[in-house]
């Protein structure tokens, strides 16, 4: 996957660039809107990571920009705004989805991976890892042929684990995933330890892997390498 | 407490100069009479005296004094050792001179101890004069008529001219009754050609930028810095994460990253919910549209029923159908969602909730602990009942500014072990 990282802040741009492009990711970087525009005026990229605002433009003018017959794009917004105008107008010009500051890396990643699969899997939307198979249309999941029930909450917290497989993903981002602003919960965490506990149980019970694994007092990795 | 009574600025202009006129018409009736009297007088002496003169030269000229017996004459002849006197005026009661009306009157007395020839007569003549009662009664009458058309010329015209002097002073008023600190239509306060008033527009022109100004400059800074802090924020928070991902870490540097990941989160809840504080403080959710509470109600039931079931609250709700209010849908949301919100937070687990909305009013009652705190420091800013609890503590803070930006109105109640929070629509 090609990703562009539109983003001015250096660091940012580090951190998102890192944690992408450990799966095989290609990333490039730009710091500012006229970069940014430089470069998708050229190249052909999967997804692009916005950051609406930037120091000699704004983002949004971006999209407006985007080559479309070299490439479909799917972009994804940043932004420090909560706002709800934003939002509509990136959604409206063409973005994909929002995503607002400080966001989870993880959540970023499953974002980023869902734009990705929208935009490539024309027909079947089949996600695969290991003897699990997602139908994402049906929103069936069948582990070592055996067709498993899985709660909604279960069930998204399936994809989100393996969008993020073999990382640490954090209890905070998991419970934000789900309940988004509601998650502020002091005991959402305990929420999210449930779903995880029975949806371990069933994986295995199915008769798949166990690999889910609890990272001490953080969260929990989805461990498919060994 | 101090009963201040309002007037019209006119009305008591013009009941001031009302009040004056009345004490000037007094003192001036005073004056009117006096003066009257003193005319009177003169004239009465006057007059008495020429027919004094008549009288003596007629006896002069050889007329018997008893020609003279009038009913406002005496003359009596008297011991001529007598000397002559001056003339001497004095008030004094005598007949009416009409024969027909028989009644003392008050009448100016001349008398005079005259020699004519070799005769000594005493003269005493009368004349009515007018009583000062009929002087009192005319100067009364004619003051009062004239104060009674002043006053009335002067209330209506009074009216009239302070309806045309204040025009642009209402203008003015009106102007800055709706007038809104958050809408930027520049204020119109109309021309004036009176200086004071042109002062005072002035002055509340400048006051206005001003206010503005400074109101823009602190909105700007307060969302300036709630937006720039998410950037060092999501810095920090990827750091960590990508630190996580880092192999052979031990449960020490596991807790410690959890404890700054943790900090991270909180901060950047801590500022989001301020500057949607910040933001229903500045009335930026003005959408004002019929909102069925109901509906909001129930959406926010479904979204709540998965964390009801994983704490195991049982829910009993009373909600009728179809209930309608004048607001911003988003903001009836929030002031739902927080209530629910703070419901199941504080509740046991194995608790109750209990729902009720009417026309009225919406109540959640949920069980739980009491407070520790005094339970009127439950809608203030980061007071917490449990300090160290991971929640923000801006909620209720929250609910309380929806509540009071749409006029409603919030109570709270602990009663047998029930927290019960009711807002009055």
């Amino acid at each position: 996957m090609k990703i562009l990282i539109v983003e001015d802040n250096p660091e940012l741009s580090k951190n998102i660039e890192s944690y992408l492009s450990k799966e095989g990711n290609t990333c490039e970087t730009a710091f500012s809107y006229h970069q940014a525009v430089d470069k998708v005026v050229s190249f052909a990229y999967d997804v692009i990571i916005l950051d609406l605002m930037l120091p000699d433009g704004n983002g949004l003018d971006v999209i407006k920009s985007l080559n479309k017959d070299l490439s479909e794009a799917g972009v994804l917004i940043i932004s420090a705004k909560n706002s709800l105008d934003d939002k509509l107008e990136g959604l409206n010009l063409g973005a994909d989805d929002y995503i607002t500051k400080p966001f989870h890396l993880s959540e970023l990643n499953a974002r980023v991976k869902a734009i990705y699969r929208r935009k490539n899997f024309n027909n079947k939307k089949i996600l695969e890892c290991r003897e699990i198979t997602v139908d994402m249309d049906a929103c069936s999941v069948v582990v070592a042929g055996n067709l498993v029930e899985l709660t909604k909450k279960e069930y998204e917290i399936l994809i989100y684990f393996i969008s993020n497989q073999n990382r640490v993903v954090t209890k905070q981002s998991i419970a934000e995933h789900l309940w988004g602003d509601q998650a502020d919960f002091y005991d959402s965490f305990d929420f999210v330890y449930q779903h995880i506990k029975n949806l371990r149980k069933k994986i295995i019970s199915a008769g798949g892997g166990d690999y889910i694994t609890t990272i001490y007092g953080m969260g929990y990795k989805f461990n498919t390498l060994n | 407490m101090k009963k201040i009574i309002k007037m019209k600025l006119l009305f008591k202009v013009t009941l001031f100069y009302l009040i004056i006129t009345l004490i000037v018409f007094g003192i001036g009736g005073v004056m009117t009479y006096n003066i009257f009297q003193k005319q009177v007088e003169i004239e009465t002496d006057r007059y008495l005296v020429t027919r004094l003169w008549e009288i003596e030269n007629s006896i002069e000229n050889g007329e018997s004094p008893s020609a003279f017996y009038f009913r406002n004459l005496n003359i009596k002849e008297i011991d001529p050792s007598i000397e002559e006197t001056k003339f001497h005026f004095s008030d004094t009661l005598a007949d009416h001179p009409s024969p027909f009306i028989d009644r003392l009157e008050s009448h100016r007395k001349l008398s005079v101890i005259r020699k004519i020839h070799d005769q000594t007569f005493k003269i005493e003549m009368f004349d009515v004069i007018v009583e000062s009662d009929d002087i009192i009664d005319g100067v009364f009458q004619s003051q009062t008529r004239l104060f009674i058309i002043l006053g009335s010329v002067l209330v209506v015209s009074s009216f009239l001219v302070s309806i045309w002097l204040f025009r642009p002073f209402y203008i003015t008023l009106q102007t800055i009754k709706q007038f809104r600190l958050n809408d930027n239509t520049p204020l119109v306060l109309g021309e004036t050609k009176t200086k004071e008033f042109q002062e005072l527009n002035q002055i509340f022109e400048q006051m206005i930028k001003k206010i503005r100004s400074d109101y823009r400059n602190l909105k700007e800074f307060s969302e300036n810095a709630s937006h720039e802090m998410q950037t060092p924020l999501a810095v920090a928070k990827g750091k960590l994460e990508l630190m996580l991902q880092s192999k052979n870490l031990d449960e020490e540097q596991l807790t410690l990253i959890n404890s700054a990941y943790n900090s991270i989160d909180h901060l950047s809840k801590m500022s989001r919910s301020l500057s949607l504080l910040t933001k229903i403080e500045n009335n930026e959710f003005s959408n004002m549209q019929k909102t069925n509470v109901s509906s909001i109600i129930n959406n926010t039931l479904f979204d709540f029923q998965e964390l009801l079931g994983l704490k195991g609250i049982t829910l009993e709700s009373d909600l009728s159908d179809n209930v309608f209010i004048t607001s911003d849908p988003t903001l009836i949301q929030i002031l739902i969602g927080n209530l629910f919100q703070n419901a199941i937070r504080h509740n046991v687990v194995g608790g109750k909730i209990q729902i009720g909305l009417t026309t009225d009013e919406f109540y959640i009652s949920n069980t739980g602990k009491e407070l520790k705190t005094p339970s009127d420091l439950l809608f203030e800013r980061f007071k917490k009942d449990n300090q160290s609890s991971e929640t923000i503590g801006l909620g209720l803070a929250i609910v309380q500014k929806i509540c009071e930006i749409n006029g409603f109105e919030i109570s709270y109640t602990y009663e047998n072990a029930w927290h019960t929070l009711k807002v009055k629509f």
